[in-house]
């Protein structure tokens, strides 16, 4: 019986091999695909939380990366150390867009280059903090919006590197797109696309004063119990068997990767006033809220549960359930687990813990 | 039963048939023009053209063996006859072996015709198909079977005496069957060779009279015998339609620049193609390869919707059911498609890049009732057709129907494969005409058609970097319509055409909460009137209006407010909800002339002038087509070619604020053609043609000076130049096949300044080959191989194994206030091709006859060695990695079909 059960799985399945269309196979339906976003790899920025999301003319902004280097180290020396470039001075691009930046930084430091003098302060800064103030002129160099507070913008750009920052040549041909900083290793090596995360924040400034918070976070919680902030102090579950090969070989014949494997839902200690109201804008004739949700980071097993969890809607508001599921590796060890909550407005929070496989 | 050896019937049959040459054409595309009398059938004789007639009737001899043993059969040739009328060449094209293919063909060598004649009155060699059709006749009622009493002197007096004849040539029709009802009963006679019945004995009353023939449509009259009289009657048959052929062509030969078939016979042959003819378009020359499920028709380098569909000359919104898998129209169900890739007449508008005009074929006209029944792996289908029952054959029906059921099956078997899709696209589609001739120059037909194509996928958590989605997305697309056309052929000079037609056309989508619904209420109709206005000269004027109610209803996210950074999910945007209902019109008119110098030149100019509500301004649109045979005699060389303007207006989005832009004016093109073609036997022919096309006006978007947005414009011009070859072997009794390439570039600058750049469809070399060959006993085996030039993309990794290529750049910059990567182009727009294209198909068709129906089996097996050609770039959530995603594995297709 049991051979016959087989025999016709794998008829029905041949038979839905071959004769299926294309969407199956161009949608790579029987290939394992990526390796899931929410697995930390390699060099990660989790956020770049600035201390006033919304900030006025002339304020002062304080922005912290937290960051992540989750490449597997041979030498078993721990995470490589990364150096962190940062880049101010732009503010108001063409279409608010953040490549309407680059003719107006070019512009800066050629002029810089011409006469030599002194960086100014906000321009340019290292490390895992930076900060600027923002421009007197933000919001009268901008023209009254249809309808709504004025507003004006401010880029900050940043280069983190697990290795050492250059300037690089750049594509003689100017057809490329390009970022003009390559990352390299002690010995002089371009380090690959997984070292290096190039990228930018911004700031808002609106003429009504209307400011914004980061989402308070008082902490995670594994199966319902909150997890210590003390590593020592983690949690202990059971591995789950299946290997990391095994879990990638889904669809076209593959058996449950987690027969057996107990799920566990992670979540965040949250209020549900977490949303602030967004001021000016109405829907219905009702007040809205900033929208708030989460990213989920793992460092290893799979978030079977997803990867992204809306905390507080628009309209709806606060959501009672914002969890996720969690299926631990194979291998025993200690394994961190984020969580990065994002509102709307560009406010960001985040939230690390640990969480011991055996 | 008692039956007696009888040679019931040897008809010709006039099918399709083409005029060598030169001529006028219809007045509208589907429709036959006047002066091409006899046939109503043939599809594309032109007017003022004259098919072969036939002078005298051969009957073939009754194979004795066959007659023996009880069988019964249809032989159809295909004749090649000379200027002179003399049959130069019979081909058996539909065999049916026990010596009946010898019979028909030894009788067919000793026909004699009138010959074909051009526009102009000049004879010209033709080819046509002929059917030879061997019955066993009744045996003959004893004289006083049924009679009962001898009938008095007085009765014996009534009679009915006539001649039965083929309209159009007065050739006795031998072998009709006239059957006789009425106050005596029920009589049979059959016409003897020199086209002659008679019933003695009536007695006085009403008879109805019902003349059939094989080939003809059947004539149902009625006959009043006085007391004491015996009447003598003339009846003529009509040739009838019977969907033998059906005939895709490049340009009719009088408009337009370009003139290529495709008989029924290929289209149903064609591997890869799974017998749809609508997809057998795409192995033409100048319609560049799909991707892989994509429903698209890409024309000499345009986009998707610069090329216009029909069905009878009604605009419909699609071509092909969901990935392309069959067209909405079964093949069955098609008279034939008339194809324009560039250059066509002022009778057609508002796009710039081709036209496919697919014509439904008339209901069989004899008077029986026809089916067939068809099922593969993916769909099933029938169709029935035959007369209205209580209306005496005088309106007849056709219907047909079609569903997938890949939800039903293939699900199913996916499920157990674990392959974890379990949600399927489903489609149908449905056809009923009724037809009628008021007048035996004119037609009347009613039609319904349809289409529907839906498919819901399952979310039971939110896709990446989207937290507020939740719950099922859905896609829907349908189309209805009632279409109403009219045909009159008045005289020999005069034709006039219109249709008309309401309909709908549905687009749903919904994500989660989200949901954009599109009603259109569509309003259409065109009018032609032709009329010969002297010797060569023809004039067609006609109308085309377009008119269109859009009613949709949008719920989605509002776009980015002020104070949010972009990049961000749009799912946690606050929903709004509106609505948007409007009409938009579009009138157009035209004026064309066809003038025939020569019988061997042929000059097309006309104008057209249209109108669009939404848009700026008016479009006047001056056309010019010609063409001219280089010699009289075989081998043909033919010398063509055209230029012309042609506008499109801009997609509804694109003018409705806040998507769109008010003020925009249409999209314009300038298309050039020049072209030769060259016989080199009566099966062989070689055709090249340049072409180049122009474009400026185009509508495209640019980012807002100040603040987020972009605005649209007139800004974007554009060209697209290249030559296409045909080289084909006319399909014979035993093979057909044909080789197409195609060389182009389509080229595009979006903003003044621009770099120009090609497009992503721009394919440089497109290469078809494909053949079937009859191996007998039933069997057919057949092959396609396509070798094209890999699409372009925009990539944002480079290809690791090209020169050049930095692997450890930085792809992609990451938007730390959303938590997304937002990729950095790499080279320019569209600056890497894909690997080249090439993939084989096979195709092998069995047929069992049978004495009333026949039944066919096929396999169909796409992509055989299993090439892994390329579609697309798939990249990891960081741009750091890239692969190719694939396009069709191996795929098998077994389908088994019955006809009666």
């Amino acid at each position: 019986m049991k051979y016959t059960r087989s025999f016709r799985r794998h008829v029905l399945g041949a038979l839905a091999a071959a004769t299926l269309a294309a969407p199956i196979a161009s949608t790579g339906g029987c290939s394992p695909g990526w390796v899931s976003s929410n697995l930390v790899n390699g060099l990660r920025v989790f956020a770049v939380t600035a201390d006033k999301p919304y900030a006025q003319p002339g304020e002062e902004v304080r922005f912290e990366m937290s960051f992540y280097d989750g490449y597997p180290d041979p030498e078993g020396d721990g995470p490589r150390p990364v150096q962190i470039l940062w880049i101010g001075g732009c503010y108001n691009p063409p279409g608010d867009l953040y490549y309407g930046c680059f003719p107006q930084l070019l512009k800066t430091f050629q002029s810089l280059g011409e006469s030599g003098g002194n960086l100014p302060p906000g321009l340019i800064g290292f490390g895992p903090t930076f900060t600027t103030t923002i421009p007197e002129d933000i919001l009268s160099q901008r023209p009254a919006p249809d309808g709504g507070s004025k507003y004006g913008l401010q880029f900050v750009f940043f280069f983190a590197c697990a290795g050492e920052i250059k300037p690089i040549e750049l594509d003689p041909s100017g057809k490329a797109g390009f970022f003009p900083f390559g990352c390299f290793d002690a010995e002089g090596n371009r380090l690959a696309a997984d070292s290096f995360v190039p990228g930018f924040s911004q700031i808002y400034t609106f003429e009504d004063g209307r400011t914004n918070q980061n989402p308070p976070v008082a902490g995670m919680t594994l199966d319902g119990e909150p997890i210590p902030e003390d590593f020592t102090e983690a949690p202990t579950i059971k591995a789950c068997p299946s290997t990391v090969d095994e879990r990638r070989a889904v669809g076209c014949f593959a058996g449950d990767p987690y027969e057996n494997c107990p799920e566990h839902e992670i979540d965040l200690i949250v209020e549900p006033t977490i949303a602030e109201i967004d001021p000016g804008e109405m829907v219905g004739g009702e007040q809205i809220y900033e929208a708030v949700w989460v990213d989920w980071l793992v460092e290893a097993g799979d978030l079977t549960g997803g990867g992204i969890s809306l905390i507080s809607g628009v309209t709806e508001g606060y959501k009672d359930e914002h969890s996720t599921k969690w299926i631990p590796p194979d291998e025993p060890g200690l394994y961190q687990i984020w969580g990065v909550v994002r509102d709307t407005r560009g406010g960001s929070t985040y939230v690390q813990r640990y969480i011991r496989v055996e | 039963m008692n039956v007696l050896p009888y040679q019931k019937s040897a008809l010709a049959l006039v099918l399709a048939g083409f005029v060598a040459g030169t001529s006028s054409s219809p007045a509208l595309a589907q429709t036959a023009p006047p002066g091409d009398a006899p046939a109503a059938s043939a599809p594309a004789a032109p007017t003022g053209a004259a098919m072969p007639r036939p002078l005298n009737y051969q009957p073939p001899v009754y194979p004795p063996e066959a007659e023996k043993a009880g069988l019964e059969a249809t032989v159809t040739l295909q004749l090649d006859i000379d200027k002179t009328g003399k049959v130069k060449n019979v081909v058996v094209i539909e065999p049916a072996g026990h010596g009946f293919d010898e019979s028909a063909v030894e009788a067919a060598k000793k026909l004699e015709f009138e010959p074909a004649r051009k526009a102009d009155g000049t004879p010209a060699a033709a080819r046509i198909l002929y059917r030879y059709s061997f019955a066993l006749k009744k045996a003959e009622p004893p004289p006083d079977a049924g009679a009962g009493d001898k009938p008095s002197a007085a009765q014996t007096r009534e009679a009915l005496r006539g001649v039965v004849l083929a309209s159009g040539g007065d050739v006795p029709l031998a072998g009709a069957t006239v059957l006789l009802s009425g106050p005596s009963g029920q009589s049979e006679a059959t016409v003897d060779g020199d086209g002659n019945f008679r019933f003695d004995a009536l007695g006085p009353g009403k008879y109805r009279v019902i003349i059939t023939a094989p080939g003809y449509d059947a004539l149902d009259v009625t006959e009043e015998i006085a007391a004491g009289e015996a009447i003598e009657v003339k009846y003529r048959l009509v040739a009838a339609s019977d969907g033998l052929e059906v005939v895709v062509r490049g340009a009719r030969a009088p408009r337009e620049v370009t003139k290529r078939t495709i008989e029924q016979r290929e289209m149903l042959r064609i591997p890869g193609t799974n017998g749809d003819a609508l997809r057998a378009l795409q192995n033409l020359p100048g319609v560049a390869r799909p991707p892989a499920i994509a429903g698209i028709l890409l024309v000499r380098g345009s986009a998707p919707q610069d090329t216009q569909t029909f069905l009878d000359g009604t605009q419909i919104p699609l071509i092909y059911h969901f990935g392309g898998l069959s067209s909405v129209v079964p093949t069955e169900m098609i008279e034939r498609i008339d194809f324009f890739p560039g250059n066509f007449s002022a009778q057609y508008g508002r796009v710039m890049g081709g036209i496919v005009d697919v014509a439904v074929r008339a209901p069989k006209n004899d008077g029986k009732y026809h089916g067939m029944a068809q099922a593969d792996l993916v769909d099933a289908r029938f169709i029935a057709e035959g007369p209205v029952p209580g209306t005496k054959n005088k309106v007849r029906f056709i219907a047909g129907a079609r569903r997938s059921y890949l939800d039903a099956t293939l699900g199913l078997a996916l499920d157990a494969a674990g392959a974890g899709i379990t949600q399927l696209p489903v489609y149908w589609d449905y056809q009923l005409g009724l037809e009628a001739n008021p007048t035996p120059s004119s037609s009347v037909r009613l039609t319904f058609f349809g289409a529907d194509d839906s498919i819901a996928l399952v979310a039971d958590q939110p896709p990446p970097g989207e937290p507020a989605i939740s719950g099922n997305a859905g896609f829907h697309t349908g189309f209805h319509r009632i279409q109403l056309r009219y045909d009159n052929d008045i005289d020999d000079k005069n034709r006039f055409s219109a249709v008309a037609a309401v309909g709908i056309d549905q687009l749903d989508f919904a994500v989660g909460p989200f949901f954009f619904n599109l009603a259109n209420y569509s309003i259409s109709g065109r009018a032609e009137y032709t009329r010969r206005i002297g010797k060569g000269i023809t004039l067609n004027a006609g109308l085309d209006v377009f008119s269109n109610y859009a009613d949709a209803k949008y719920r989605g996210p509002a776009p980015p407010r002020a104070g949010e950074p972009s990049g961000g999910p749009f799912s946690t945007r606050p929903l709004i909800e509106s609505e948007f209902s409007g009409w938009i019109v579009n009138p157009a008119g035209y004026v064309e002339l066809e003038i025939a110098p020569t019988g061997r030149a042929k000059l097309v100019p006309g104008i057209r002038i249209d109108g669009y509500n939404r848009v700026d301004g008016v479009d006047i649109s001056p056309r010019v087509n010609g063409r001219i045979d280089l010699t009289s005699k075989f081998p043909r060389s033919t010398l063509k070619g055209g230029v012309g303007a042609y506008s499109q207006p801009p997609q509804p989005q694109e003018t409705i604020p806040p998507f769109g832009s008010s003020g925009l004016r249409s999209n314009r093109a300038i298309h050039y053609a020049i072209g030769a073609e060259q016989e080199f036997t009566r099966n062989i022919e070689l055709s090249a043609e340049g072409f180049y096309k122009q474009l400026d006006r185009l509508v495209s978007q640019q980012p807002s000076d100040v603040g987020g947005g972009t605005e649209r414009g007139n800004l974007g011009k554009g060209r697209i130049f290249g030559a296409e070859f045909l080289l084909k072997y006319k399909a014979d009794a035993n093979f057909f096949g044909w080789v197409a390439y195609t060389l182009s570039r389509s080229l595009r600058t979006p903003l003044p300044g621009a770099e120009e750049q090609p497009v992503s469809f721009d394919q440089t070399h497109i290469l078809t080959a494909l053949g079937s060959y009859r191996l007998g006993g039933g069997w057919e085996f057949g092959a396609r191989f396509r070798l094209v030039s890999g699409n372009l993309t925009t990539p944002n990794v480079c290809n690791f194994e090209q020169a050049g290529c930095i692997p450890n750049r930085a792809n992609a910059i990451y938007n730390a206030a959303v938590g997304t990567y937002v990729a950095i182009p790499y080279s320019g727009p569209f600056s890497e091709r894909f690997p080249m294209f090439h993939q084989l198909d096979i195709r092998v068709d069995r047929r069992f006859r049978f004495k009333s129906w026949q039944l066919s089996i096929y396999l169909d097996v796409q992509n055989v060695y299993n090439s892994q050609n390329v579609e697309g770039i798939d990249y990891n959530f960081n741009y750091t990695a890239r692969q190719y995603v694939t396009g069709v594995p191996i795929l098998p297709s077994f389908g088994i079909r019955g006809d009666f």
